[in-house]
């Protein structure tokens, strides 16, 4: 029933994509496949839920008996609960998506993409193993590429898919070390196997942690994920706010054991830096949508923080807690740019007038992120600011500046949605499933606050750490964060350019790989040309050479040959053909002479 | 007969024979080359009565006097010179034709004299025509039907070669005259 | 006086009179001729068997009927065929009989 449940959940999407790719996707069909194709994870929650806490249930089959390799799946509370964030934000952004896009391929191909996209994120966080995961890992980075190229018109987005596919695919490359590594030192690659000893276990850790940051668009990999903003809206709000990017963290969660020590030391300092500095990148963006990208980037490392601290529990409920949030933002950021055709700022000003239900959802959402009571996010940040003020006081600083940043990046573009005067209509194509979407991410932002501590009782994790003092400090810094804004609302230039351009970290890399990669191609070209070329086009006039005195000798002698036998035995065949005259008498003479001769024979052999 | 009767009908007709015989294939003239071969085979047909075969000498007569002139008929229809008044060669390869025949002919009469032929003793008379008879309608009866048959396929097939329309007869040239074979 | 050895060297020069005849002329109805007389020298050769080797023998006369009937049949037939040749190329030569050449 429940290994049954296991593979519905990741069949069920798939096949749905299927149909949907090749039907006329009415809005009525996309819901129900959705519906359909979630239905699995949240029977799962249910079951998981049921079972007294850390229910598991293995699916698997053998890939590989002889190296002990298995693929399959598996159900505990981590990935119920995993699931169903994502069957559920799922089905709200595919009934968001019916009426984002306009009827006609480009919806088919999106809703086909979320569905797939659904079933690929479904397989990575119900593997039950790391090579299961990798499978599915590299799925959702290829679906990613896919959703982000989908706006083909767009001249941005082609390159935005390449560059988030290169930099989550070389990030990749740290999984597939770190699997490796792993397979080598314990010969299992189960989530439950021990981190090796020595160099070993060092590259498991670096090869996790930086498939995570690649994944999860931590710094320095996190321009990515601004250029992935090329994007379609619910593709954004799927992929790179509330599932794909969180692909990282739950990497990392579902490691946890593994990491202990040193290795998630690096995961906080990672986090915390990262939730400091793509705050400041927010706050210095001039697009809505690019800085919600920037909030998520932080909001990830807010997690990254919350787990290095504070233990699973804390990052899978800012997980959970977030995705509604900024998943919630998104589809209202979608809606504002169906309505005024942009998502820049200056092109948004005053857009929350003329649409006072989205504007309203968008508020909510956003103090739901901003961590204001009393959202989603305000309950589960506060264990992040408790657990880190346990752990270390660089964290709890770095944290609390990011709590302020959040409420300031925040505050920024609602500003501008709030002033301004209104200029044009609401668009009313598809706005009623955009808002349904919309208003159930704010149903999540509202109420998601309470899921916290059954959440800990399904992974069986120790009890939350917050405590009223994390949550005042959390309310201070988004006192100060917002006050920040109010007061000085335009940050010095210099600085916000730095922040804008995210630290040039794009040049830095084409400093360090791109040129000497260039180079060595510059390089090896040379070699190519000068080299193995001149060695093969050497090779190819010697064969030339040899196969023109083979032409001679064929021609001159062989051919030679066998032309004069052809030509004799033609003559010979030209003789012989003048016997065959035509004229009976001559054919009667020879058959005379031919019988005396016969005849004498028989005579000669009679006498002798 | 006696031997000597034998030899005086046998020697004058055997001599005539072969050389009415040569003539056949010398005279230019086809209606006499016809009646010359008529004469030839007549003149076996003495010799059959010379070697006392008295039955078929004279059929032998009997059958040359109806065939010959018949072929005299397809002789006069089909040469270019059936009077012989033209001069013309009727003969091809002569010296190679007279070659051949003449060493094959030298050959096989070698052949007959030098071979110690069984010789019984001669005086007793052939069977009569009632033994021939008896064999005819007895012994050999299927091997005389088959003859029998042979003749009347011969028949059939030579009138369905000759007939116009026949073997060559489909495709022929328009305008054709079409009494010419009779 | 006659003997067997006699009569079958007769026999033998009126073959070869008859096969002079058969490759020597030109004209189909003559090469006919021919065949008729080299037949009537192995009439003469049977009837020279069957007069000094097996004179008692009546299948000696029958082989000659059968040859008879031979000659017959050979000379009506190969008359319909010079009479089907002459309609189809207006010609009884053989020399101009040449559809078999190769």
């Amino acid at each position: 029933m429940t290994a049954a449940l296991l593979w519905l959940a990741l069949a069920l999407p798939a096949v749905a994509a299927s149909l949907v790719r090749f039907s006329r996707v009415d809005p009525r069909t996309a819901v129900a496949a959705s519906l359909l194709a979630a239905a699995p994870s949240w029977l799962l929650l249910i079951l998981a839920a049921g079972g007294t806490g850390g229910t598991e249930a293995d699916s698997s089959f053998v890939w590989l008996p002889a190296a002990g390799l298995e693929v399959g799946l598996q159900l505990d509370g981590l990935s119920a609960a995993m699931a169903a964030t994502v069957a559920a934000t799922g089905v709200v952004v595919i009934v968001y998506a019916v009426g984002y896009f306009e009827a006609g391929e480009r919806r088919r191909s999106a809703i086909t993409g979320l569905l797939a996209f659904l079933a690929a994120m479904q397989g990575l966080v119900l593997a039950d193993g790391y090579l299961t995961m990798l499978i599915f890992w590299e799925l959702v980075g290829a679906a990613s590429f896919r959703m982000i190229a989908l706006s083909r018109d767009d001249p941005a987005a082609p390159p935005a898919a390449v560059r988030a596919f290169l930099t989550t695919r070389s990030a990749d490359l740290g999984f597939y070390v770190a699997v490796l590594a792993l397979f080598t030192a314990s010969g299992t690659l189960d989530f439950t196997s021990e981190r090796p000893e020595g160099l070993l276990g060092a590259a498991v850790a670096a090869g996790l942690i930086l498939a995570a940051v690649g994944k999860s668009a931590q710094i320095p990999l996190q321009t990515w994920l601004s250029a992935a903003m090329a994007g379609p809206t619910p593709v954004s709000a799927l992929l790179h706010s509330a599932t794909m990017v969180a692909a990282g963290v739950y990497l990392l969660i579902r490691s946890y054991d593994l990491l202990a020590g040193l290795p998630l030391e690096i995961v906080g300092w990672v986090g915390a830096v990262t939730a400091v500095l793509a705050a400041g990148i927010a706050l210095a963006q001039k697009d809505l949508k690019r800085i919600l990208a920037g909030s998520t980037t932080s909001q990830l490392g807010l997690m990254f923080v919350g787990l290095a601290a504070g233990g699973p529990a804390v990052a899978l409920f800012q997980l959970v807690a977030h995705a509604a949030g900024k998943a919630g933002l998104f589809l209202a950021a979608g809606i504002f740019q169906h309505n005024r055709g942009t998502t820049s700022l200056s092109g948004l000003r005053g857009a929350g007038r003329e649409d006072p239900f989205a504007l309203a959802g968008f508020t909510i959402c956003a103090l739901s992120i901003a961590a204001v009571p009393p959202m989603a996010v305000f309950w589960s940040k506060e264990h992040i600011v408790a657990s880190a003020e346990k752990a270390s006081e660089f964290w709890f600083v770095l944290v609390l500046v990011a709590g302020a940043g959040a409420a300031a990046y925040l505050l920024r573009p609602l500003l501008v949605l709030w002033r301004g005067e209104r200029s044009g209509e609401i668009a009313s194509s598809g706005r009623r499933p955009m808002l349904a979407g919309l208003m159930l991410m704010v149903t999540g932002s509202l109420a998601l606050g309470l899921v916290g501590e059954p959440l800990a009782a399904l992974i069986a994790a120790p009890e939350l750490p917050g405590s009223r003092l994390s949550l005042l400090f959390s309310l201070g810094a988004v006192a100060f964060g917002s006050l920040a804004v109010l007061i000085h609302r335009r940050p010095p230039l210099r600085v916000s350019e730095a922040f804008r351009t995210q630290f040039r970290i794009d040049d830095g890399i084409g400093l360090l790989i791109r040129r000497p990669l260039f180079a060595t191609a510059r390089g090896l070209d040379f070699v190519d040309r000068y080299w193995i070329d001149a060695a093969v086009d050497g090779i190819g006039r010697g064969t030339l050479v040899a196969a023109r005195a083979q032409q001679w000798i064929d021609r001159r002698i062989i051919d030679a040959t066998v032309d004069g036998l052809a030509r004799r035995v033609g003559r010979g065949g030209d003789e012989l053909g003048r016997v065959q005259s035509g004229l009976l008498y001559e054919y009667f003479r020879d058959a005379v002479i031919g019988a005396a001769a016969i005849a004498f024979l028989i005579i000669v052999a009679a006498l002798l | 007969m006696s031997e000597l009767a034998t030899a005086l009908v046998f020697w004058p007709a055997a001599i005539l024979m072969v050389v009415t015989g040569l003539f056949v294939f010398i005279t230019p003239s086809m209606a006499r080359a016809g009646l010359l071969l008529l004469a030839s085979l007549a003149f076996a047909g003495l010799i059959f009565l010379a070697l006392a075969s008295e039955f078929l000498g004279l059929l032998m007569l009997l059958m040359m006097s109806g065939e010959m002139v018949i072929m005299v008929f397809f002789m006069i229809m089909f040469m270019p010179d059936p009077g012989g008044l033209m001069g013309m060669d009727m003969v091809h390869e002569k010296r190679r034709s007279a070659t051949v025949a003449a060493s094959i002919g030298v050959a096989l009469a070698v052949v007959a004299i030098l071979t110690d032929w069984p010789v019984r003793l001669a005086g007793t008379d052939a069977p009569d025509v009632r033994a021939i008879g008896f064999e005819v309608m007895g012994r050999s009866m299927v091997t005389f039907l088959f003859a029998a048959m042979t003749i009347l396929f011969a028949m059939v097939g030579g009138v369905l070669l000759a007939k116009y329309g026949g073997r060559f007869g489909l495709g022929a040239p328009s305008g054709e005259d079409r009494g010419g074979a009779g | 006086m006659v003997s067997l050895p006699i009569v079958l060297a007769f026999g033998a020069v009126l073959f070869g009179i008859g096969l002079y005849g058969v490759l020597g002329q030109t004209n189909a109805i003559m090469v006919i001729m021919g065949v008729e007389l080299m037949l009537g020298a192995s009439m003469v050769n049977a009837v020279g068997f069957l007069r000094y080797s097996h004179p008692e023998a009546t299948s000696g006369s029958f082989f000659v009927l059968v040859v008879f009937t031979l000659m017959a049949v050979e000379a009506a037939v190969g008359f319909a065929l010079v009479v089907s040749v002459f309609r189809h190329s207006r010609t009884a030569e053989v020399d101009d009989l040449t559809e078999l050449k190769g």
